[in-house]
């Protein structure tokens, strides 16, 4: 909690001396828009904000959830199954490695510009980070749990549903954070390509006409998107651990 | 047997896939503009080699300075952190931050501010991959045994001593996980940078041939930059092999 | 005392049992066909160096290792796989972190589909034997780490098993603690008089708290002694501060110290 406030000083301390240094330096407006034009700014285009801020919000909300989805069912195929592992496996590795990002434009070839082409790629980017986690936390069990589960008997699915799911929701969990800010960034990039609806649109355009005011406040609201769908899972793991009680495992950087 | 194996079966798999691509492609009679055929865009590859290779030099070039600054500043910064408690105080919190928003949405400020063109667009790639190695630092710095850190003090070890002996060799490992995820993300800025804004690179080339809907080129220019960008992560795994028969086994 | 007549029943027995592991490049022997039996009742100690497969013997005698030649009996009954009537604990307690103390020692019963209700007097009794009374609410990261492992003895013995097999159990705790719980355990078994085969690299251990002392070689182990304690029951921890104590420690260290110069050789 005391680390939460040291945040949110630190975060109004930045945002006063940005105000500040943009008053008392003599920069230009189209440079750095100080807080106040952003504000300014937010206030004076609610309607074409907000239609564009929904449109990048529920289609980064829904690759988000389609992307979770597909990444824990096929992390615990890839769990279940060494052939699987076998044939897969070395596509998912060579994927980690390339700038996933970049493919954005194949998206818009096979899709189109509209919302599925965006949604799509969303879900690709988003997925990886989730079917990681999910793999790596049903392999990271305790052996000494699983020994434990053999010697009492338990079965396929007791094991995988007592022992190694809870022990796996850690790195779950830390593999959906990634994915909430993956799952934005795919939708952002996608508007960014596809020029067509959305805040990345808008940060485009705004940049294009010099109106830094309006793209800040662009992307003041991606970043308050981007909270969201990282409170989202953070609720989440804040109710997980309410049942879990013991100290998580640390999560992963990056 | 099992040594040859292991690299064979990956290859042996692509090799498959590829096969497979160019069948159904002929098979179902798929139309270029949807899904090439590998041979096409081998085809692609080399007839548009020379202009390949010059956006490649640009798109490469920036990607690898903006990780080496980025990994050079990453460091700075993370070292700053644990050697003044005053640093941590002032960066931490925003380093936490940044580390939430979604930087690579960030692009177009950076046209905005530095214009169109090589500054802007390194920028941008450092801004993007600053943080995944500053925070792996500062957390391969912070995981120090206290003990080997008590220990030192006992024998009149100096601050630095204690961070050139023990922090920093435990941070390594740290640190080489952190610029692996750099360098993907360098060359993602870097592209990405290139998609917003730019009249050179391999992002622009992609952007060009998407408008003239040129799929085969398309499909060839991001061949390329998969391979630029494993290139770099294969150098960082190679580095990281060689630091560790140099400094010890520790992972 | 236990009965240790031929014609009773055995808990367990071992026949000419081995162990081979199909390790690469070389096969690992880890178990050299042995014989032996634990009577209803009784308390018998695996001694040996660390590594000389006497953990082998009993991960075989829990179901979790099948043995590459010879057999086993489980009461008389050939043994494949784990027996509901075995209670299992190992070096760590291998407690489940998100479950209550007294919910890790009810997990028995959860996996053997048997209403919690019907276990958990047995349970709270086991708890309170061994000290953990007012702990059942607690998680384990809140208790030490004997406490943990008096859980996890709680957790063998609560579907009431009439046989206890433990691999070095007490290994990881400090030396102090570590004699307190010979002391629970101990209590514990000369209250419910279970069989028991309880591996161990701590001679003093072994001759305080057992019936019988197998000393087992190096790999691949064998039989090197074997050794009926003399002393009656109830046993005192004092007791190993008796010279008749020494002169029977001194004696299985002769007897391992052999063994490791036989390696040598």
């Amino acid at each position: 909690m005391r680390g939460a406030l040291a945040s949110l000083g630190a975060v109004a301390a930045l945002v006063a001396l940005w105000e500040a240094a943009v008053r008392f330096i003599p920069i230009s407006p189209n440079l750095l828009a100080p807080p106040s034009a952003i504000a300014e700014a937010l206030a004076l285009h609610p309607a074409l904000l907000l239609e564009h801020g929904w449109a990048t919000a529920h289609e980064a909300l829904l690759g988000f959830l389609l992307a979770a989805l597909a990444g824990m069912a096929l992390g615990a195929a890839l769990s279940a199954s060494a052939l699987l592992r076998q044939a897969l496996m070395p596509f998912v590795l060579a994927l980690q490695i390339v700038p996933k990002m970049a493919l954005a434009p194949l998206f818009v070839v096979w899709l189109g510009v509209g919302a599925p082409c965006r949604m799509a790629f969303a879900i690709f980017i988003a997925f990886f980070p989730v079917l990681i986690g999910t793999m790596a936390g049903l392999a990271g069990t305790e052996s000494g749990a699983l020994r434990l589960c053999r010697v009492l008997g338990a079965s396929w699915w007791q094991t995988l549903w007592r022992v190694r799911l809870p022990y796996a929701v850690p790195q779950l969990l830390a593999g959906l954070k990634t994915a909430a800010t993956m799952a934005l960034l795919g939708v952002v990039i996608g508007e960014f390509v596809t020029a067509q609806q959305g805040l990345g649109y808008v940060v485009m355009f705004g940049a294009s006409l010099g109106e830094t005011a309006l793209v800040l406040a662009a992307i003041t609201l991606l970043c308050a998107i981007g909270l969201v769908l990282y409170g989202v899972v953070l609720a989440a793991e804040l109710a997980f651990g309410l049942w879990y009680k013991a100290p998580l495992p640390a999560g992963e950087f990056a | 047997m099992t040594a040859a194996r292991l690299p064979a079966a990956p290859l042996l798999a692509a090799l498959l896939a590829l096969a497979l691509w160019e069948g159904l492609v002929r098979w179902a009679r798929v139309p270029a503009v949807l899904l090439p055929s590998p041979g096409s865009v081998a085809t692609s590859l080399w007839e548009a080699a020379p202009l390949l290779a010059r956006h490649a030099l640009a798109t490469g070039g920036a990607a690898t300075g903006a990780f080496l600054i980025a990994l050079a500043a990453g460091v700075a910064l993370a070292s700053l952190m644990v050697l003044s408690p005053l640093a941590t105080r002032l960066l931490y919190p925003n380093l936490l931050l940044f580390q939430l928003l979604p930087k690579v949405a960030l692009g177009p400020l950076f046209v905005v501010w530095l214009g169109l063109g090589l500054p802007s667009l390194m920028a941008f790639a450092v801004f993007v991959s600053l943080f995944p190695v500053a925070i792996a630092m500062l957390t391969g710095l912070r995981a120090a045994d206290p003990l080997q850190i008590r220990l030192c003090q006992a024998q009149g070890g100096s601050g630095w001593q204690i961070f050139r002996y023990i922090r920093l060799p435990t941070a390594l490992p740290f640190l080489f996980a952190g610029a692996k995820v750099a360098a993907t993300m360098a060359f993602t800025g870097a592209v990405v940078g290139e998609f917003i804004s730019a009249d050179a690179g391999l992002g622009w080339m992609v952007m060009q041939a998407v408008g003239r809907s040129d799929t085969p080129l398309i499909f060839a220019a991001l061949a390329v930059l998969c391979v630029l960008g494993a290139a770099l992560y294969a150098l960082v795994v190679l580095a990281e092999d060689a630091a560790r028969r140099r400094w010890g086994t520790r992972r | 005392m236990p009965d240790a007549s031929p014609l009773a029943v055995e808990a367990i027995r071992f026949h000419e049992v081995g162990k081979t592991f199909p390790t690469k490049p070389v096969p690992l022997r880890a178990v050299e066909r042995v014989s032996f039996g634990v009577a209803r009742g009784e308390l018998l100690a695996i001694l040996g160096p660390s590594g000389c497969g006497k953990s082998t013997l009993l991960m075989m005698a829990a179901g979790l290792e099948e043995p590459t030649e010879g057999r086993l009996e489980r009461g008389g009954m050939p043994l494949v796989g784990p027996h509901r009537q075995t209670g299992v604990m190992f070096q760590d307690a291998t407690l489940l972190p998100w479950l209550s103390v007294l919910d890790n020692v009810l997990f028995p019963a959860t996996i053997r589909r048997i209403p919690h209700a019907k276990v958990v007097d047995r349970a709270m009794e086991l708890l309170r034997t061994v000290g953990l009374k007012g702990f059942e609410r607690a998680r384990p990261h809140e208790l030490s780490g004997g406490m943990r492992q008096r859980a996890a003895i709680c957790r063998a013995l609560v579907l009431d098993p009439d046989l206890l097999l433990m691999d070095e159990p007490f290994s990881a705790l400090d030396a102090i603690t570590r004699d307190e719980m010979g002391d629970v355990l101990l209590d514990l078994w000369q209250h419910t008089h279970k069989s028991a085969i309880f591996v161990t690299h701590s001679i003093r251990e072994a001759v305080l708290l057992a019936d019988r002392v197998l000393v087992m070689s190096r790999r691949p182990a064998t039989v090197a002694e074997e050794l009926v304690v003399p002393f009656p029951r109830p046993r005192d921890p004092r007791l190993a501060d008796t010279p008749e104590f020494t002169a029977i420690t001194a004696h299985l260290r002769g007897v391992i110290a052999a063994g490791m110069q036989g390696e040598m050789a």
